[in-house]
């Protein structure tokens, strides 16, 4: 995704405000990326991944005026996002399929590592779809979104304590995996 | 920082951060095992952030963008008369009628006299002065038919074949019950 500057995206979220909708058409393109992947990291389904991330866009418009700016801009996409993820999560059977179809084989130089970031990806994909939706939550929200636990604990409705405790289990899960697979 | 216990806590906790919790530095220089976890650790994040990549194409990238933009330039569809509100009328309509109908029977009763009115009003013929208005409970078919009447009709067609049958005299006398009871 192209970072996005914070003030641009507020600039273009206080047009959107004013009904603007090609300053909304230019945030969302600045964040689809990061939304996009973080519903597939969450659904491990590029279909409902896509569905989510439109349905989160026009979540937005709908309750732009809500913004208020406590959070930065792409931190209340990423609420909207996660919450929508959850509730598909919720919504579907308890274990997903894992989606090997459509997923762009990561960038890389030689064959023998498009190969083996292949095979990471994949195991990983697996790994990701042993977790509990809350426990995948936690770690997206974490790992790859940065947000502080306190503020995770918020978002998710539990304790701060018990984020904290699930960050710890999925890690110490991941490590289990990459010594068992030997990720090297 | 005093065990390798709270060192570990503390390196899970942060995984996947940039920098090594300041807490852990100290406790780092001089214990092994902690520093090879460290490194452990920074492999599987960077394991982790690649193998969770998510590349969007530029026609997916463009397929979301349209499909949103079209969802939000799209006239609003209202309908003429919205569902919770014909429930509503529905519900205050069949009130009314229920009222009507108790009124009326109380009526009759108190001329102590049996009246056939057309269409709906048979059940009111059995009632007299003697029956107890407490206990009087229209009968379901009188008031689905009435119901019906006002469901294929209007308000003003299921009065009208509820009072069909009236005099002059009876039916002010049922306007003048209805004045009191501030229904009209």
């Amino acid at each position: 995704m192209p970072n996005a500057d914070r003030q641009e995206l507020d600039r273009l979220l206080g047009a959107s405000q004013q009904g603007n909708r090609e300053a909304f058409g230019r945030l969302m393109s600045l964040t689809m990326d990061r939304i996009m992947a973080l519903t597939y990291r969450l659904t491990l389904d590029r279909e409902l991944a896509r569905d989510l991330t439109q349905e989160t866009y026009l979540s937005a418009w709908e309750h732009r005026h809500d913004f208020r700016g406590e959070s930065t801009v792409l931190t209340w996409l990423v609420r909207i996002a996660t919450n929508k993820a959850l509730n598909a999560l919720r919504d579907r059977k308890p274990t997903l399929p894992i989606d090997r179809s459509e997923v762009p084989a990561p960038e890389s130089t030689t064959p023998e590592q498009m190969h083996r970031a292949g095979r990471l990806q994949e195991e990983f994909r697996a790994f990701a779809s042993e977790l509990a939706p809350l426990q995948r939550a936690v770690f997206e929200l974490r790992f790859y979104q940065q947000l502080p636990f306190e503020q995770i604990a918020v978002q998710l409705g539990r304790a701060v304590g018990t984020i904290k405790a699930t960050y710890h289990q999925v890690v110490g899960k991941l490590r289990e995996r990459a010594t068992e697979r030997g990720w090297r | 920082m005093s065990s390798c216990e709270q060192a570990q806590s503390a390196l899970l906790e942060q995984f996947g951060a940039e920098t090594v919790p300041q807490e852990v530095v100290e406790h780092l220089a001089v214990c092994p095992e902690c520093q090879a976890l460290v490194e452990v650790l920074t492999v599987l994040a960077e394991q982790s952030r690649a193998a969770g990549q998510v590349t969007m194409s530029d026609a997916e990238r463009r397929d979301i963008y349209d499909q949103v933009m079209a969802r939000l330039t799209a006239p609003v569809v209202t309908p003429a008369f919205g569902f919770s509100w014909s429930r509503l009328g529905l519900s205050a309509a069949a009130l009314l009628l229920a009222t009507v109908i108790g009124l009326t029977g109380y009526w009759l009763g108190n001329r102590n006299t049996t009246q056939t009115m057309p269409a709906v009003s048979s059940e009111f013929a059995t009632i007299t002065e003697d029956q107890d208005l407490e206990q009087y409970q229209p009968d379901p078919s009188t008031v689905s038919l009435l119901l019906d009447d006002l469901t294929t009709g209007s308000l003003s067609t299921a009065l009208d074949s509820l009072t069909a049958g009236f005099t002059d005299e009876e039916f002010e006398y049922l306007q003048s019950s209805l004045k009191e009871s501030d229904f009209l």
